[in-house]
């Protein structure tokens, strides 16, 4: 109730794109019916996406998906469904950073550490936006204004645990400037603050911003990624600005650990396929997702970087 | 014109008039089932919607939403149990009139109420868009925070004669409230470990336990009493003109109550009902009728949270950014179909806009039929004896909650909310402060802290913003009044027991 | 009555009181702002305890003003309040059957445990054991289970039954 938020619902725009390329499958898959959990509530972020996979993978594996939303708890009771299950590849878990966040700051009983990684899809491009008529131009315009007047520029960001919070206050500790990082209950609030003059500076998902991109009402200044993202004009990058900061809000896959390692290959060589897929492709850019595939062993690496890097904030600023 | 053209083609188009009916049909059985929330019932049928046209699905989720917010008025009033947050204001008087006989008329009122309210909403959706959609602007955090204060300043009138009781059962709210992750740091605060606690308490579950669990449980204290009251509940009847006539005040007050608070993102359906129950009976000619079967404190808060459905729709259709979780599934539904809404939705597809005022119209329709159709057999069935009756109760108080978070920790927050009530009965204290309690308490802290931190710990803030001065001066004139009266009472009390 | 209102007060004051205690331990962040976490939460400690001191001092200052009127109906009262005991009794008796109900809820499912509690709740709301008890609670069982799990999708616990077909 308290943390509404349409990051929760985007990603949604694909299910129209109905169509699924008759690819021939690939080896046999051990199970015919996967089971792919999500916490996010039918149409959230994670529904949509897991049952777009679905669509475009079934053919493409041989396999029949269906999407559960096991909702509560921050992901805590999606992850212990997960864990419960059959370890035969049948059951798997649509993964954002909330289920490492709701581990790391209350002590549920299945944890990310019960879970492994099988494959990674997306990154979700974190941009930093502001006002059509906002005096800022670039990154550097923000970093002067704060520095001029410390404590004067406030950012709205979404929810206190959220990424976007945490690289604005990275932001600050790069740039030694002191700014107001204003937190919200969901990223739709955080686009009204800037809207109506409470904030300068916003930072959010593209999905967040399509309405008021294209109404040209707001204007993205850089976005935290390692490339630039297409669809959202030429917007450099934080890191081209001089500013070091890439932010990696990965969606992936988790399950079991131990899975046969014939589901794991099978897993990696279908997505790996899926992403060339030109249908689904037209779908993520159309998103504004980032192809970051990885494999098991990436993707393993890659968490293990995440948590690092987030435990090491959490204790920084002493949020337990 | 162009927009009366689309509207009526969309609603003499049969797949709308279809969604538009199903919808309202399925949102009134699922705002009657206490625990499953709007947009649950919402996001139920949002799969369906996505081989449906664009214009159906929208109307047919929307359709959802004005019937569920209707709905929950119905076991409010014929069970003491809120099936939507919105409704828990209509259980006070709604229930006493059932008590008295008089559910039928209780209903009755409901419905009409709230479809003249989503009528009424409905114009000013159409006519009043820039204005309303600029109101949502306004809200800055210190108007955040004013708005609240005022919405718990009610505390003070609805105490039932005992402030103190009143306050402290405020101050417990507010304490629930602040279970969960903190709204600013994202510490996590009074969970003792679980995870179970870190989204906070959801208001329904302490609204069912207080309310529903409590009422179930005085009925067995009282015994096997089968003379139960329900026996005497008349036939669902309607309001005539000149009924409504005389109600002109409550329900003018719950429906300009309802179409301001609706775009404004966070208040929503409860705190209008709420306020507008309050100013209900503050203008009533009869305020010492309410909380004893006062039918304005039916229709005042109704005809709130139905005028809600309408001009909730606001933020979401010109922002692209929903107020509340209905309304987030709602744009779930939009952007399946391709569908951005923002700025310039109005431009870009007029037909859709103007399709779903058509649909709205007709969803209201629907939900006055519906309305109609079903309150026969839901008076019915709490006519039948009571052990029947009570058992079936208990069960689904123990059952929809579920959907929310499908945790079994859930049905034990119901549990000792009942326990809770039930003593808070036993021992006086007013069930409603609890309840804005529990409902502004994130509200207040969030917006008070956000307020401190864009000044730097000024408190000047609160006084400088023209919106949230207002508010504030009229947060002190309800609770000025309430003190007032609550001293003449004292007072009189003293001479009568001296005397 | 009064008495019971006092000691009210004091249970209150004790909540007041751990709850700040438990506000205390919060752990203080560098993001919370101005006001820490545990800044709204002291608040709300404190006038907790304020308020309930003024309760308790309301209750004795009445007390005070309006002498036990008669101390004649002590018996009566003892009456009523045995009785009233009872009462209470038979409701917290309803919070025992919910009880029951969640915790055989995973093992039993929603339809068996579902169907048990509605049997047990008519039975204990004054209903005499029949065929119509049976019926009521298998029927009713059946209808739940189909309104809430089958039309709504309500996940709700399907128990050991399934692992019995595997």
């Amino acid at each position: 109730m308290k943390h509404y938020g349409i990051r929760a619902l985007l990603g949604a725009a694909a299910l129209a794109t109905m169509t699924a390329g008759a690819t021939p499958a690939l080896a046999e898959y051990p199970v015919e019916t996967v089971r792919l959990i999500t916490h996010s509530s039918p149409g959230g972020g994670m529904d949509v996406f897991l049952r777009e996979i679905g669509k475009h993978l079934g053919p493409i594996m041989g396999v029949n998906f269906v999407v559960e939303n096991v909702t509560g708890s921050g992901g805590a009771a999606a992850m212990a469904e997960v864990v419960n299950g059959a370890k035969d590849g049948s059951v798997f878990y649509g993964a954002t950073p909330t289920h490492i966040i709701t581990s790391l700051l209350s002590a549920p009983p299945v944890t990310y550490e019960d879970l492994d990684p099988v494959v990674n899809f997306f990154n979700d491009p974190q941009t930093v936006y502001v006002l059509a008529d906002s005096p800022y131009n670039t990154l550097n315009d923000v970093v002067d204004a704060a520095k001029a007047n410390p404590g004067g520029v406030v950012v709205a960001v979404s929810t206190p645990g959220s990424l976007d919070r945490q690289v604005m206050e990275e932001f600050q500790a790069v740039t030694g400037t002191s700014m107001v990082v204003l937190t919200h209950d969901g990223g739709g609030d955080a686009v009204l603050s800037v809207l109506n003059g409470t904030a300068q500076v916003g930072v959010s998902e593209i999905a967040e911003l399509r309405g008021q991109l294209d109404a040209k009402a707001v204007r993205i200044l850089a976005t935290y990624t390692e490339n630039r993202v297409p669809g959202i004009g030429d917007v450099p990058t934080a890191r081209e600005q001089g500013i070091d900061l890439v932010v990696s809000k990965f969606r992936g896959l988790v399950g079991a650990k131990d899975l046969p390692p014939e589901v794991i290959a099978a897993w990696e060589d279908g997505v790996a396929k899926l992403m060339e897929d030109p249908e689904f492709r037209k779908w993520y850019e159309a998103e504004g997702l980032e192809n970051a595939y990885m494999t098991q062993a990436e993707a393993r690496v890659a968490r293990d970087e995440f948590v690092t890097s987030l435990k090491a904030f959490f204790e920084k600023f002493d949020i337990k | 014109m162009d927009g009366i053209s689309y509207a009526l083609t969309a609603v003499t188009t049969p797949s709308v008039l279809l969604a538009a009916a199903g919808g309202v049909l399925w949102g009134i059985l699922g705002g009657a089932l206490p625990g499953l929330s709007p947009s649950i019932a919402m996001a139920l049928l949002l799969p369906f919607t996505f081989d449906m046209t664009p214009l159906a699905a929208i109307v047919m989720l929307t359709g959802i939403y004005i019937g569920a917010e209707y709905g929950g008025s119905i076991p409010a009033i014929l069970i003491r149990t809120p099936g939507t947050n919105a409704a828990a204001a209509t259980v006070i008087d709604g229930y006493a009139m059932h008590q008295q006989g008089r559910g039928g008329e209780a209903l009755g009122l409901s419905l009409v109420a709230g479809t003249i309210a989503g009528l009424v909403g409905l114009i000013c959706l159409v006519l009043l868009t820039a204005p309303l959609s600029a109101l949502a602007l306004y809200f800055t955090p210190p108007a955040y925070f004013a708005l609240a204060i005022m919405g718990l300043s009610v505390i003070a009138a609805l105490s039932e004669g005992s402030l103190v009781k009143g306050l402290i059962m405020g101050i417990i709210g507010l304490m629930i409230s602040t279970i969960g992750t903190d709204p600013l740091s994202g510490v996590t605060r009074f969970t003792f470990g679980g995870a179970e606690l870190l989204g906070g308490i959801e208001y329904i579950f302490v609204m069912l336990g207080v309310f529903a669990v409590a009422e179930l449980m005085s009925k067995m204290a009282e015994g096997d009493d089968e003379e139960g009251i329900t026996k005497s509940v008349a036939r669902v009847k309607l309001p005539g003109v000149k009924k409504l006539w005389a109600l002109r005040g409550a329900l003018g007050i719950g429906t300009g109550v309802g179409i301001i608070e609706g775009p404004i993102p966070g208040a929503g359906g409860t705190v209008a009902a709420f306020l507008s129950y309050n100013e209900a009976k503050r203008w009533s000619k009869t305020p010492e009728q309410f909380g004893h079967g006062a039918e304005e404190g039916v229709v005042a808060p109704e005809a709130a949270n139905n005028a809600v459905t309408s001009s909730a729709l606001i933020p979401t259709l010109t922002f692209g950014i929903p107020g509340s979780n209905s309304m987030a599934v709602l744009l779930g539904g939009l952007l399946i179909h391709g569908i951005q809404p923002g700025p310039m939705l109005l431009s870009t597809r007029p037909d859709l806009v103007y399709g779903l005022f058509g649909g709205l119209f007709l969803s209201n329709m629907f939900m006055l039929i519906f309305g109609l159709l079903l309150l026969g057999p839901a008076v019915w069935l709490v006519n039948r004896p009571k052990p029947y009756l009570t058992a079936s109760i208990f069960m689904i108080v123990l059952s929809g909650v579920y959907s929310i978070n499908q945790s079994l920790f859930d049905f034990w927050v119901v549990l000792l909310s009942g326990v809770l009530g039930y003593g808070m009965k036993l021992l006086k204290f007013p069930v409603l402060p609890l309840i804005l309690g529990v409902v502004l308490g994130y509200m207040i802290e969030a917006n008070y802290r956000r307020s401190l931190l864009l000044t730097n710990g000024e408190h000047r803030v609160f006084f400088e913003n023209p919106l949230s001065l207002g508010l504030l001066l009229c947060a002190g004139l309800i609770i000025g009044l309430a003190v007032v009266s609550e001293i003449r009472r004292l007072r009189h009390g003293r001479r009568a027991t001296q005397e | 009555m009064r008495n019971v209102t006092l000691v009210v007060s004091a249970a209150l004051f004790a909540l007041a009181v751990g709850y700040w205690i438990s506000a205390d331990s919060i752990s203080e962040s560098r993001l919370a702002g101005a006001v820490g976490a545990d800044g709204f939460p002291k608040v709300l400690g404190v006038a907790l305890g304020v308020l309930s001191l003024i309760l308790a001092g309301q209750t004795l200052f009445e007390s005070y003003i309006v002498p036990a009127r008669d101390k004649a109906p002590v018996q009566e009262e003892a009456q009523d309040a045995s009785s009233a005991w009872r009462g209470h009794l038979r409701a917290f008796g309803l919070i025992a059957i919910g009880i029951a109900y969640v915790l055989l809820l995973p093992y039993l499912g929603y339809m068996v445990a579902g169907g048990l509690m509605l049997g047990a709740v008519a039975t204990y709301a004054g209903l005499r054991p029949s065929l119509a008890t049976l019926l009521f609670a298998v029927c009713g069982g059946l209808c739940f289970y189909l309104i809430f799990v089958k039309l709504l999708q309500i996940p709700l616990p399907a128990g050991f039954w399934p692992g019995l077909v595997n």
